[in-house]
């Protein structure tokens, strides 16, 4: 259980910080093709026999590099990019663990999330790399505001706004490979959402606001869900993201009926 | 005027041509623009204006042509623009207060901070649009007019010798729009102008040159002898376009 908490609180700091950029950024869906791609890294994980999340950690960012680069260079819509690299990935990962011999028992945990079997060398890997990305936020904090809220003006004022968004678009990778074992490969879309659309019910003024704020909210829900799970039973991943959503729809009714609070 | 030479130039297009998709979108362009010019590019939606503006701007590369702004390339000449972009295409829900918008046109390279300098350039930029007190605001709670002044103030926060606004008061209540104008008139003192528009009503009293482009330029001088141009181009009559416009605006046109 203290695990648990442990990663429910390293996952929470990426998604405040991700999240905000993936949903005021409008990458959703990008981000939701890059976290299915990642499951080509977990089978081959399964295969070779080191840690999946390792091993997801390449498919995850190179396919977020090569959706942002087809994006740019090419006149593909980003929309079938988005579908090719997500079935894609998933396609890769079934045939490695088809290859090796055997069920794969914990198939299910990356899909779906188990976080009350994350182990110490996942919380390890999870610390790794908030740091990296709360660095790389630190150092390009004003770049990624920049482009984020205008990036053809970016561009004429000399921001290098192609390289930072694959640069932005690798930091969505890792932050994915951190919320992997919290919410699965299917479901971390709702931690990279949720905690900001709640907190943004409330909080407009800036990014790095609304980054704190949406961390915070995030801890508080996932600890809870995982509290409710615990308590009665139930699929961790699948409760986190019920309690995200029943707390969205509550924010959403407060701030429509109780507008002074905003 | 007509003794002008190279370092007044601060705009070029040589025989521009794009295209997309085997579209034409510009067709063989040739645009000068002098320093201190007040110039409106007018043409109809479609006609390639954003494209022109793109390409101007280094965003875009044309198929044929040469570009020179100040004298050199789009992407070296482009930091002495301030460009406004259309501010309906703007998602208002963004996080940022106003200073912080107009703080990114500060922008000098990575690993570097925003210094007091560059805040002191907004703070002057901010007052000179009259929009210093509203610097702790959130964007969405600015009116088209408003954010529109902000979005100047952050094209001036470059400290541009040359100015390009695209389609800068659509969608924007007419006396927003004329206070928009009469600041533009003060600016115009200190830099050169380019507005890129579709309606030519509004502005026309402020501007000195009219370009009127529809895939090609039919016409590129001083604005009176350009209106029965615009008829040609538009195939209506120009008091439909100039709708808000008295006559005795117009001067003389043949």
């Amino acid at each position: 259980m203290r695990n648990a908490i442990i990663a429910a609180i390293l996952a929470s700091v990426v998604c405040g910080i991700i999240g905000t950029y993936i949903v005021v950024k409008k990458i959703v869906f990008i981000s939701g093709g890059i976290s299915h791609a990642s499951f080509g890294g977990v089978g081959l994980g399964y295969l070779i026999g080191i840690n999946p999340l390792i091993t997801a950690i390449p498919f995850a960012v190179l396919s977020a590099v090569s959706v942002g680069i087809i994006n740019r260079k090419t006149k593909i819509n980003e929309d079938a990019i988005i579908g090719v690299i997500w079935s894609v990935g998933m396609a890769l990962g079934l045939i490695f663990i088809s290859l090796k011999q055997g069920y794969a028992p914990d198939l299910f945990s990356y899909l779906f999330g188990s976080i009350l079997t994350v182990t110490h060398s996942d919380l390890i890997l999870m610390s790794i790399l908030d740091v990296i990305i709360i660095t790389i936020v630190y150092l390009f904090y004003k770049e990624f505001l920049s482009i984020s809220f205008d990036e053809e003006f970016s561009t004429v004022v000399g921001v290098p706004t192609n390289a930072l968004y694959l640069l932005l678009l690798s930091m969505v990778a890792l932050s994915i490979i951190v919320l992997i074992r919290v919410a699965g490969i299917i479901l971390v879309l709702a931690l990279l959402t949720m905690p900001i659309l709640i907190s943004r019910q409330f909080i407009h003024d800036n990014l790095r606001n609304l980054m704190v704020s949406s961390s915070i909210i995030s801890a508080i829900l996932v600890i809870i869900g995982l509290l409710v799970s615990y308590t009665l039973d139930l699929i961790p991943g699948a409760t986190i993201v019920l309690i995200l959503s029943i707390a969205f729809i509550f924010a959403f009714l407060i701030k429509k009926y109780i507008p002074n609070l905003s | 005027m007509d003794h002008t030479n190279e370092t007044e130039m601060v705009l070029e297009l040589k025989d521009v041509q794009a295209s997309f998709d085997d579209n034409i979108v510009l067709d063989n362009v040739n645009l000068s623009v002098k320093k201190n010019d007040f110039l409106a590019i007018i043409g109809p939606n479609g006609g390639g204006k954003t494209t022109l503006l793109k390409i101007i701007l280094g965003l875009l590369k044309p198929d044929k042509g040469t570009i020179k702004v100040f004298g050199k390339n789009p992407e070296k000449g482009r930091s002495l623009i301030g460009y406004l972009p259309q501010y309906s295409l703007f998602d208002r829900d963004f996080p940022i207060n106003v200073f912080d918008v107009v703080l990114t046109a500060r922008y000098n390279r990575v690993f570097k901070r925003y210094s007091d300098e560059d805040k002191n350039i907004v703070t002057n930029a901010l007052k000179s649009v009259g929009m210093f007190d509203y610097r702790d605001r959130q964007i969405g709670n600015l009116s088209g007019g408003e954010l529109q002044r902000v979005l100047l103030a952050r094209a001036l926060a470059r400290r541009p010798e040359l100015l390009i606004l695209d389609e800068p008061t659509v969608s924007i209540d007419m006396k927003a729009q004329n206070s928009f104008y009469e600041l533009l008139l003060k600016i115009k003192e200190t830099m050169t102008i380019i507005i890129v528009t579709h309606d030519i009503g509004v502005i026309y009293p402020y501007i000195d040159k009219i370009a009127c482009l529809n895939q090609k330029i039919y016409y590129h001088g001083p604005k009176e002898k350009g209106l029965h141009k615009i008829e040609e181009m538009y195939r209506m009559p120009v008091e439909l376009i100039l709708h808000d416009i008295p006559h005795r605006f117009l001067g003389e046109h043949e």
